[in-house]
């Protein structure tokens, strides 16, 4: 897991850091949450919330060298929450339309409660924003933006992963 | 290249050990948490500024992240301030300027201005520990405050490995592009963007997950994992200005919370 989370981590900053030219900037278009809820459905929720919460606080200290906790926690939380799938799918049914459907669903789900942890922390404990309408704003077009990048990218790249790792003996 | 904005010095902050520069952020945190009173928050604000003129951080270096951070932060805070209904929601705002539906009030403005104060604040002190630590110490000093040493590994490694993906990124952007990818999407909108990221984002992304398992083995076979404990080649230890400043941060600590029980409220000029 250690290694997993790692390499997550450090594939998360040249995507965030390193803007896609014609993406439209960052705000727009972020497809490195789809990776922590990638890692959160494969490997579970742990490896999915310290992919989330370290790949955050790694990007941002690469990035501009903040450190947002309420950010880190509610990243985490974009990882944690779609590792609910890793006790209910198993490993062969991942390529299945049921399971890609259920990564897409689990991905909004997250966006929502992780963005949502992010805007109304930032809300309760006045960080940058002093009111609920500002807050709300914050979290409709982050969670909503989050939300359409990981309903689209995380059933992408789980099947991607699937179909690599098909066949593999090992650990997966 | 993309690397930490470390940069080397001799300065007091430069030279404090990691681990007290941690406490000094989670102190930040804490305080600007507890903190209501405007008047109170100039006190974090102005010693995070001395803090980090104090680190002798080259400015022309730092100018960029200051530009990219200050502006959209100002535009949030005066979209706090001026076009929010906050009026609305205080029982006798003191209105001082009021356009359509939008109305300018001292205490959407003194709510701002403190949720300004409180954003700098903490982006200032994270930065004076991003600025002034060598990225080497990290792990080791998370080793010393006792985090499991997978744990710290795991930021070790992450930061060893951001050069590689960095690279992999750009050489796969180059190969798809010289295959006709576009990097620039010409109409289709906003899902058009998100699935044009997807010839990038694929192969780097599976080249890494698989690449864990190649990581993993190496690993495994010099026997990571196999003791309890490990040492670092690389250590960090308290010296006598690490005690004192550990001292001042207790004093400041408890300033803090008599002054909390002092102000316990938001401050609204009459």
């Amino acid at each position: 897991m250690a290694v997993g989370t790692a390499l997550y981590a450090a594939l998360t900053i040249p995507f965030n850091v390193f803007q896609i030219p014609g993406s439209g900037g960052l705000i727009a278009v972020r497809p490195t949450v789809a990776i922590p809820m990638l890692f959160g459905f494969v490997f579970g929720p742990i490896t999915g919330f310290v992919s989330g919460l370290i790949g955050n606080i790694l990007s941002d200290f690469f990035s501009f060298g903040g450190f947002y906790w309420n950010w880190d926690i509610g990243n985490g939380l974009l990882g944690a929450v779609p590792g609910i799938a890793y006790f209910i799918v198993k490993r062969t049914d991942w390529t299945k339309a049921k399971t890609l459907v259920m990564a897409g669903v689990l991905a909004v789900i997250a966006s929502v409660v992780g963005i949502g942890f992010a805007a109304m922390t930032d809300y309760i404990f006045q960080i940058g924003l002093s009111t609920l309408d500002a807050a709300l704003a914050e979290f409709y077009s982050a969670a909503g933006t989050d939300a359409i990048n990981g309903l689209i990218l995380t059933p992408i790249l789980l099947y991607a992963y699937a179909r690599a790792t098909a066949g593999r003996a090992r650990r997966v | 290249m993309i690397r930490i904005k470390y940069f080397p010095g001799n300065t007091l902050l430069h030279r404090l050990d990691p681990r007290i520069k941690f406490l000094l952020v989670v102190f930040f945190i804490v305080v600007e948490v507890a903190f209501l009173d405007i008047r109170l928050l100039l006190l974090p604000f102005i010693a995070s500024i001395i803090l980090y003129i104090s680190a002798k951080v080259p400015w022309k270096e730092v100018k960029g992240t200051w530009k990219f951070l200050l502006i959209p932060i100002v535009l949030i805070s005066s979209i706090n301030a001026f076009f929010t209904f906050l009026g609305m929601s205080v029982p006798h705002p003191h209105i001082l300027a009021e356009f359509w539906v939008f109305k300018v009030t001292t205490e959407g403005i003194v709510l701002a201005l403190a949720a300004l104060m409180r954003f700098l604040s903490l982006a200032i002190v994270s930065m004076c520990l991003v600025n002034t630590t060598d990225p080497g110490l990290y792990a080791p000093a998370m080793a010393k405050l006792k985090v499991p040493y997978k744990g710290a590994f795991v930021v070790d490694l992450a930061m060893r490995y951001v050069p590689v993906y960095t690279e992999e990124l750009e050489t796969t952007m180059n190969a798809q592009m010289a295959r006709g990818y576009q990097v620039k999407v010409k109409g289709g909108g906003f899902f058009a963007s998100i699935l044009n990221t997807v010839p990038l984002i694929v192969p780097v992304a599976m080249n890494a997950m698989l690449s864990i398992y190649d990581v993993a083995d190496a690993m495994e076979l010099r026997a990571f994992g196999a003791e309890k404990t490990r040492t670092w080649y690389r250590t960090v230890s308290f010296k006598r200005r690490d005690y004192a400043s550990l001292a001042v941060l207790v004093c400041l600590l408890l300033v803090a919370i008599y002054l909390r029980t002092r102000f316990t409220t938001y401050w609204i000029p009459a």
